[in-house]
């Protein structure tokens, strides 16, 4: 479980403070590489090792993905890892604080694998980090693919 | 006010009229221009008719009296004749028995009365006696009269031109001379037959030729035989010079428009010459007086067609003015139109703007208290050692403070959605709907004993989901506000307010002050202290506006302690 990667696509630092928190409250010990706007994402699996402290194509387990986003934002970065082969069927959880009906619409049809709305009680964000690494990092069974051990 | 209304009024018109300046000529001139087509070609032919008539009638009255003057000479002419040829009176001619010849003429004259006088000459043209007899002309010799030198020509009856009579008065008269002839066609002298020419074509005077017009003769040197206007002794007068006297002198029939410069006005002349004799008739009128009739009826035309020129004018202006009217409507109606267009496409900016507004709400005001919330929670968990039990409750407090923020800004944006929805009409099972609500209500707080009495069949058009909203709202508020009762009653039915079905939530709840019942439905307005009954007082307003978008009202009732009653309908 210790060398899945969590990629985390978020652009306000105390949420990724939380989010960091609530994983490690839940012992959940995996690595968290971050990209703070859409296009720093891309990069990540498209561009020239632009994240620093990470392996280029070494492909997240999973990624949390913010909608509002600078640059380029969470929708767009959605329909272009749906578009790539290499990238088509890594599992992507929506994290946004949007609980707007055409974000919900437009996120599963792009092709997210789950939508969560940030809850602002922390206590709640807790429990439902907990909930999804407990699920995406060891109950699902990801689709084969290449560049994993 | 009003002086401006007019003048903005009559701006308009006259920026249409500009406009359409071409188009209404048009209008117009179709409309009056075959009105005055119509006049003009009506007044040409009436003119050409009733003139063709005056002239054609002139003319007939012209022939009729030639052809009758001709007979009245040949009458004249068959007298002679009868007379000359009488085998008693022939034989006392021929035997120079001259007296005892007219003896026998002397009853003529009683028989003929316009015969003046007649007289018998001997070959040579001498008077040898006369009856009525007149004194001093036997033995005179006439052959310088021009009946002498017309019978003698070949001895045949001859019709003299006018002269004066010898013998006082000195009448104008005709003669009619016949030769007398003995046996084997010798002539033996010439009966002469002098005629009054007042006496021959007394006739003519009765004949109409119009108000003021009349018939004259001239004889064959186009000299006045009788004329109604001048005496008829004394001087003959010479006509010969007059134009249309000279065309009937040359047998011409015809009608004339001329001037008379006796009279010094144009005249109607219509002419025909008298067959067989030479002469000429000859009616005349004044053109004023000839066309008088056909004056007259040509202004009575024009009076017609003025009044129909005047009502069709009238016509034009007023379909003009129903024209311009639809026009201006027209343009008013555009203008309407673009404004509308223009107010749809502001709302839907304004539309958008909202939206994103409010998608930068739920997201970006919901990020801080996010971090509040979990930094607070952070202090109290990673520091409980180092913070004392009023430093926990601070943080508490500052959670908790975050949760109501985050639950306003959910309902906030509730209530944009709300309005901004697209309504999706259906039917909607309002019975079922409330007892769902309820269930889930109960199951939020199983410890509560809450009665539910629901009504049966309660069907309504309406948006579902956002009739699910307003009732939803209704029925929570119910559930909370009776969360002090021990035994709770809500209801849901339908009754007769002020003679319209209304749908009702009731509760035996802690009710409201009837004083401030308009306030209950305003965003953020609260009846109730947040520590009695949390809440973001936005629920009521959410309601509000879902009732309104489905055309209804909402109102309530209620007294403090005694519960409350809130009433909706749905026109829609």
């Amino acid at each position: 479980m210790g060398d899945k990667i969590i990629l985390l696509v978020e652009d306000n630092a105390n949420d990724e403070a939380l989010t960091r928190r609530a994983l490690r409250k839940n012992n959940i010990q995996n690595k968290v590489v971050v990209a703070r706007d859409g296009a720093e994402a891309l990069d990540y699996f498209f561009g020239s090792a632009a994240c620093a402290g990470a392996e280029p194509r070494v492909m997240p387990t999973v990624i949390l993905l913010d909608l509002k986003l600078p640059k380029i934002d969470g929708l767009e970065v959605l329909r272009r890892l749906r578009a790539d082969e290499r990238t088509k069927l890594l599992p992507v959880v929506i994290l946004t604080s949007s609980k707007e009906e055409q974000d919900l619409i437009n996120g599963y049809r792009l092709g997210a694998n789950s939508y969560m709305r940030k809850p602002v009680d922390f206590g709640q964000f807790s429990e439902a980090v907990r909930e999804l690494g407990l699920y995406w990092l060891v109950l699902n069974e990801p689709a084969p693919r290449t560049g994993v051990p | 006010m009003f002086n401006s209304f007019t003048e903005s009024l009559s701006a308009l018109v006259l920026k249409a009229a500009k406009k359409n300046k071409r188009i209404q000529f048009a209008i117009f001139f179709a409309i009056v221009f075959p009105v005055i087509l119509i006049a003009a070609f009506a007044y040409i032919e009436t003119y050409q008719d009733l003139t063709e008539f005056t002239l054609s009638r002139r003319q007939s009255i012209a022939h009729l009296a030639a052809n009758a003057l001709e007979q009245r000479f040949e009458r004249l002419t068959d007298i002679g004749i009868s007379l000359a040829t009488r085998v008693r009176f022939r034989q006392l001619v021929g035997e120079g028995r001259w007296d005892d010849a007219i003896d026998i003429l002397k009853d003529v004259q009683t028989d003929f009365p316009f015969i003046d006088r007649l007289f018998l000459a001997d070959p040579a043209g001498t008077l040898m006696a006369d009856t009525p007899a007149l004194p001093g002309v036997k033995g005179k010799s006439f052959a310088f009269r021009d009946w002498f030198r017309g019978v003698s020509k070949n001895w045949q009856p001859y019709i003299s031109e006018v002269y004066q009579r010898a013998a006082e008065p000195r009448f104008n008269v005709v003669a009619v001379a016949v030769p007398i002839k003995a046996e084997e066609k010798r002539i033996v002298g010439i009966l002469i037959l002098q005629v009054q020419l007042n006496g021959l074509v007394g006739w003519s005077q009765s004949i109409e030729v119009g108000p003021a017009g009349f018939l004259y003769f001239v004889d064959r040197n186009g000299r006045l035989a009788t004329h109604p206007k001048l005496p008829s002794h004394g001087e003959i007068v010479d006509y010969s010079s007059v134009p249309v006297v000279q065309k009937v002198l040359r047998a011409k029939t015809g009608v004339e428009i001329n001037f008379n410069p006796l009279a010094n006005e144009e005249q109607v002349a219509a002419y025909a010459p008298v067959p067989g004799i030479g002469w000429g008739v000859i009616a005349t009128e004044s053109t004023r007086t000839a066309f008088a009739q056909r004056n007259k009826n040509l202004q009575q035309l024009l009076i017609r067609y003025g009044v129909i020129f005047l009502i069709s004018c009238i016509l034009a202006y007023v379909i003009l003015r129903a024209f311009t009217g639809l026009k201006q409507a027209e343009e008013k109606i555009q203008k309407l139109h673009k404004d509308l267009q223009n107010r749809a496409i502001e709302l839907e900016a304004a539309n958008k703007e909202l939206e994103a507004f409010s998608y930068s709400v739920s997201h970006d005001l919901r990020a801080p208290l996010r971090s509040i919330d979990g930094f607070s929670q952070a202090l109290l968990e990673d520091y409980p050692d180092k913070l004392d039990d009023q430093g926990k409750d601070y943080l508490k407090r500052v959670c908790a403070s975050t949760q109501h923020m985050a639950a306003l800004i959910d309902d906030l944006l509730n209530l944009s959605r709300v309005s901004r929805r697209e309504i999706r009409m259906q039917t909607v099972n309002l019975s079922a709907m409330a007892q769902t609500i309820a269930a889930e209500l109960q199951e939020s707080q199983p410890e509560r004993r809450v009665e539910f009495i629901i009504a049966e069949g309660l069907v309504a058009n309406g948006d579902e989901g956002l009739i699910r909203a307003a009732l939803q709202n209704l029925l929570a508020n119910a559930w909370k506000f009776t969360g002090k009762r021990s035994e709770t009653k809500i209801q849901f039915g339908i009754n007769q307010q002020n003679g319209k079905s209304a749908y009702f939530v009731r509760d035996n709840g802690a009710g409201f002050d009837m004083t401030y019942a308009k306030k209950l439905f305003g965003a953020f307005q609260r009846l109730h202290g947040h520590n009695d009954f949390p809440g973001t007082g936005i629920g009521l307003a959410t309601v509000q506006r879902i009732i309104r978008r489905h055309g209804g009202k909402v109102w309530a009732e209620g007294a403090v302690e005694k519960g409350a009653t809130f009433y909706f309908t749905l026109s829609i």
